[in-house]
C-alpha cells in the first residue's frame, strides 16, 4: 500500500450536470470528482503508484455503491462517450511525464524514443513538453485540447496518411481496471519495456496482442487508463501550403489511389506529401476545395515563415454558434453562411513551415459546433462526398466536409480500419436542428447506397449494434467483447465501466 | 432550461413579424389619407387608431401563416399551426418596440444564467487547463 501522503486528493465538484466543451452533452451525472496528484509539481513514481490507488479506492466505492464510473479528459468528444449518472472522473490534473531509456526499454525495441505520459496530459501540454526535448508526437489532431487517453481513446486521428492516428503510436496501456489489481498492457510480437518495469509501476504485466489491440480505442470501457508509453519521433518540420483546387477526375483518383503525383499539389517539387486535407464547402457549385498540403522535414526549409502567434481561429469562435441559430431562423441563408464558415477557417496559406507543436496548436473553438466524423474506404470517397453534399444542399445545412487520409490502424475498434488508408469525412459546422437532420440522413443514405462506413468515437454518431456489426464485422466486434471480459471478468466490474453509449453500441456485454 | 435557452430565438421572431407587420401597416396608411393623419375629434381618432390596431392584428397573422415554416423550427415541438399563427399574428401586433425591450430582457436573463453556469464550471472544474501546474519529468525509479 502507498504511504497516505502519495494518494490522490480527489476533489468532488459539487455539480449536479456535467456539459462537455463543445457544449453538445448536458446530462445528469451523480458525482463529478477531480482527481489530482498528491504532488502536482513533480512527476514521480511513488506520487504515481499513490494515484494508482486512489483509483481502485474510487472503483471500490463504486462497485460497492452499485454506480458506473467513468473518467474524462478534455471534454473535447461531441458524443456522450464519457458520460455516466454515476461517478465522473475529471483527470486532467493527471499530468506526470517520464522518460523511458535505458535499462526499461526492451531488447528488441526498434522504434523511437519513448516516453511515459499520465492519462491527463493534454496533447498541447505534451506537444510543449517534447518540443523542449527535441522530440514531437508523430501525429495529433488538428486541435488539442483532448487529453492523451481520452484522443488515444477514441482514435484521434490527424491527416498523416503514413502514420496512422494517435493510438497507432501508443506501445503499452496501464489500466486500472479493478480495486484489487492494475494490469501493464503491452502487444507480445511489440514489446517495447522489459518486464521489471510493470512491477515497479506496480502492475501486473500483461502481454497480449489482442487484449492491447482492443484496449487501444476502448472509449473508457476497459477501466481506468492511467498511463501510456508512446513512441515519439525526433521533432521534424512540417512545410505547409493550401489552395484552392477543382475537385475533379484526377483528385478523386488521386485520392483512390493515394498517389498525387499526377496532381499539381501547391508546393510539392517532386515530393509526396505527408499530410492531406480538403475542405469542401457543399454549396459550391463550382466543385472546388481548399486543400490543405504538409511536406516533413528534418530541419527548416530555406525560405518558409514561422507560423502566427495568435489565433485566427478565436476571432470565429462564436460564427459557428450564430451561423447555426441563423440558418435555422432564415434557411435561405445557409449557403452565403457556409461561404463565409469556409473563409473563417480555410485561409490560403503559402510555404509556412513549424515544429508539430507549433503548427497544430492549442485551440480553443468555442461556440456550439456540432461534428460527425465518418470513416471510409480510399475508393469510396468520391461517392460518399456526393451523398453527403447533397444531402446538406437538400437539407440546407450549415456544413463544410472535409477529407482527412489516415493509415489503417492495428486498434480492434479503430474507426481509422480501412487499408492501406481510411479517408476520414468529416461533416463539420454549427449546433442546428438542421445539422442534426444532415447527419441523420447523411448516415441512412450512405447504407442505402452501399458505402461501407465507419463512425468517429469522439463525434456525434448514430451507433447501434446493427451498425457496429455492418461497420466492424461481428468477428471483430467480437474480439473486442473477448477481450473487454478478459480484462474485467466480473459482470459487476463490466457494468461499472459501461454507460448509456455504450449500451446503445451494444458494447456492454 | 429549455425554455429560457429558446426564448431569445422566439422573441426574435416575434421581432421580425413585428417589423414586417408595422411596415405593411404603413403602406397601407400611406395609401389611406383617413388613416394616415391624426384626428381632431377625440371619437374620430379613438376609431382610427382601434382600425389600425385592428390591421396591425390582421397584419401579424397573415405574416405568421407566411412565416409558419420558419416559426415552427423555433417554437416547441407539436404546436397546433392554426393557433400558434394566431398567437404569433396577436403578439407581434404588440409591436416591434416592445419586443426589442423584451429581447433585452431575455438576453440579459440568459447571459446571467451563462455566467453562472460558467462560474459554477470553473468552479467546479477548476482546469482551464491553463491553471493545472506543468510537473517536472520523473523517473521510474524508486
Amino acid at each position: 500500500m502507498p504511504p497516505t501522503d502519495t494518494l490522490p486528493l480527489v476533489i468532488d465538484n459539487q455539480q449536479s450536470r456535467w456539459r462537455n466543451w463543445h457544449q453538445t452533452v448536458d446530462t445528469p451525472v451523480g458525482e463529478w470528482l477531480t482527481v489530482w496528484n498528491a504532488d502536482p509539481n513533480r512527476s514521480s513514481l511513488a506520487g504515481y503508484q499513490g494515484t494508482t490507488q486512489g483509483l481502485k479506492d474510487l472503483i471500490r466505492r463504486a462497485l460497492t455503491e452499485d454506480r458506473s464510473i467513468r473518467a474524462h479528459g478534455g471534454t473535447w468528444s461531441f458524443g456522450p462517450v464519457a458520460a455516466t449518472d454515476g461517478i465522473l472522473l475529471n483527470t486532467q490534473p493527471l499530468n506526470y511525464r517520464f522518460p523511458i531509456a535505458g535499462g526499461d526499454v526492451h531488447p528488441t525495441h526498434a522504434g523511437g524514443p519513448l516516453v511515459f505520459v499520465q492519462c491527463g496530459m493534454s496533447v498541447a501540454d505534451l506537444n510543449h513538453y517534447l518540443d523542449a526535448k527535441q522530440l514531437a508526437l508523430p501525429t495529433c489532431g488538428a486541435s488539442n485540447g483532448q487529453t492523451i487517453a481520452g484522443a488515444v481513446s477514441t482514435g484521434t486521428h490527424g491527416a498523416a496518411f503514413k502514420i496512422g492516428a494517435m493510438q497507432d503510436f501508443v506501445r503499452a496501456i496501464h489500466l486500472v481496471p479493478s480495486p484489487d489489481e492494475s494490469i501493464w498492457l503491452e502487444p507480445a510480437s511489440r514489446r517495447a519495456t522489459n518486464d521489471d518495469l510493470a512491477a515497479r509501476v506496480g502492475a501486473r504485466l500483461e502481454t497480449s496482442d489482442d487484449l492491447f489491440k482492443a484496449a487501444l480505442v476502448s472509449f473508457g470501457s476497459f477501466g481506468l487508463i492511467h498511463g501510456l508509453l508512446l513512441e515519439v519521433a525526433p521533432t521534424f518540420f512540417l512545410q505547409i501550403w493550401r489552395k484552392e483546387m477543382p475537385l475533379d477526375a484526377a483528385m478523386w483518383s488521386a485520392i483512390a489511389n493515394l498517389d498525387f503525383s499526377g496532381l499539381d499539389l501547391p508546393g510539392a517539387d517532386g515530393r509526396e506529401p505527408d499530410h492531406f486535407q480538403i475542405v469542401i464547402n457543399p454549396y459550391d457549385e463550382q466543385r472546388r476545395g481548399v486543400v490543405t498540403v504538409m511536406y516533413r522535414s528534418p530541419t527548416r526549409p530555406p525560405g518558409s515563415t514561422a507560423p502566427s502567434i495568435g489565433g485566427r481561429w478565436s476571432q470565429g469562435d462564436s460564427a459557428l454558434e450564430a451561423i447555426g441559430l441563423v440558418t435555422d431562423l432564415f434557411p435561405d441563408l445557409t449557403g452565403p453562411l457556409s461561404k463565409a464558415l469556409e473563409k473563417i477557417a480555410q485561409s490560403k496559406i503559402e510555404n509556412v513551415c513549424g515544429r508539430p507543436g507549433q503548427v497544430f496548436r492549442d485551440t480553443t473553438t468555442r461556440g456550439k459546433a456540432a461534428g460527425a466524423g465518418l470513416g471510409v474506404r480510399l475508393d469510396q470517397v468520391e461517392k460518399a462526398i456526393g451523398i453527403a453534399r447533397a444531402r446538406a444542399v437538400a437539407i440546407g445545412a450549415p456544413a463544410l466536409l472535409a477529407i482527412r487520409l489516415v493509415k489503417q490502424t492495428d486498434a480492434t475498434l479503430g474507426f481509422t480500419r480501412f487499408g492501406p488508408a481510411t479517408a476520414v469525412i468529416d461533416l463539420d459546422g454549427a449546433q442546428s436542428n438542421r445539422q442534426k437532420r444532415f447527419f441523420s440522413e447523411t448516415f441512412a443514405a450512405l447504407e442505402n447506397e452501399g458505402v461501407e462506413y465507419t463512425f468517429h468515437w469522439g463525434k456525434l454518431n448514430e451507433v447501434s449494434p446493427a451498425r457496429m456489426q455492418r461497420m466492424y464485422g461481428a468477428g471483430r466486434v467480437q474480439a473486442w467483447l473477448d477481450a473487454r471480459r478478459t480484462v474485467l471478468p466480473t459482470p459487476a466490474l463490466r457494468r461499472a465501466f459501461a454507460n448509456d453509449f455504450t449500451d446503445q453500441a451494444g458494447l456492454s456485454a | 432550461m429549455e425554455t429560457l435557452q429558446s426564448l431569445p430565438s422566439v422573441i426574435t421572431l416575434l421581432i421580425a413579424l413585428s417589423v414586417a407587420g408595422e411596415r405593411l401597416v404603413e403602406i397601407i396608411k400611406g395609401m389611406v389619407p383617413w388613416l394616415e393623419r391624426d384626428k381632431r375629434h377625440p371619437s374620430e381618432e379613438a376609431r382610427r387608431r382601434a382600425v389600425l390596431q385592428l390591421m396591425a392584428v390582421a397584419a401579424g397573422i397573415g405574416i405568421s401563416a407566411l412565416a409558419w415554416p420558419i416559426a415552427r423550427e423555433i417554437l416547441p415541438a407539436n404546436q397546433n399551426a392554426v393557433a400558434a399563427t394566431l398567437a404569433l399574428g396577436l403578439l407581434s401586433s404588440g409591436g416591434s418596440g416592445f419586443w426589442h425591450s423584451i429581447l433585452g430582457y431575455a438576453v440579459s436573463l440568459k447571459d446571467l444564467k451563462a455566467a453562472t453556469v460558467e462560474r459554477t464550471r470553473s468552479e467546479g472544474d477548476p482546469l482551464t487547463r491553463h491553471s493545472i501546474p506543468q510537473p517536472t519529468e520523473g523517473r521510474l525509479a524508486p
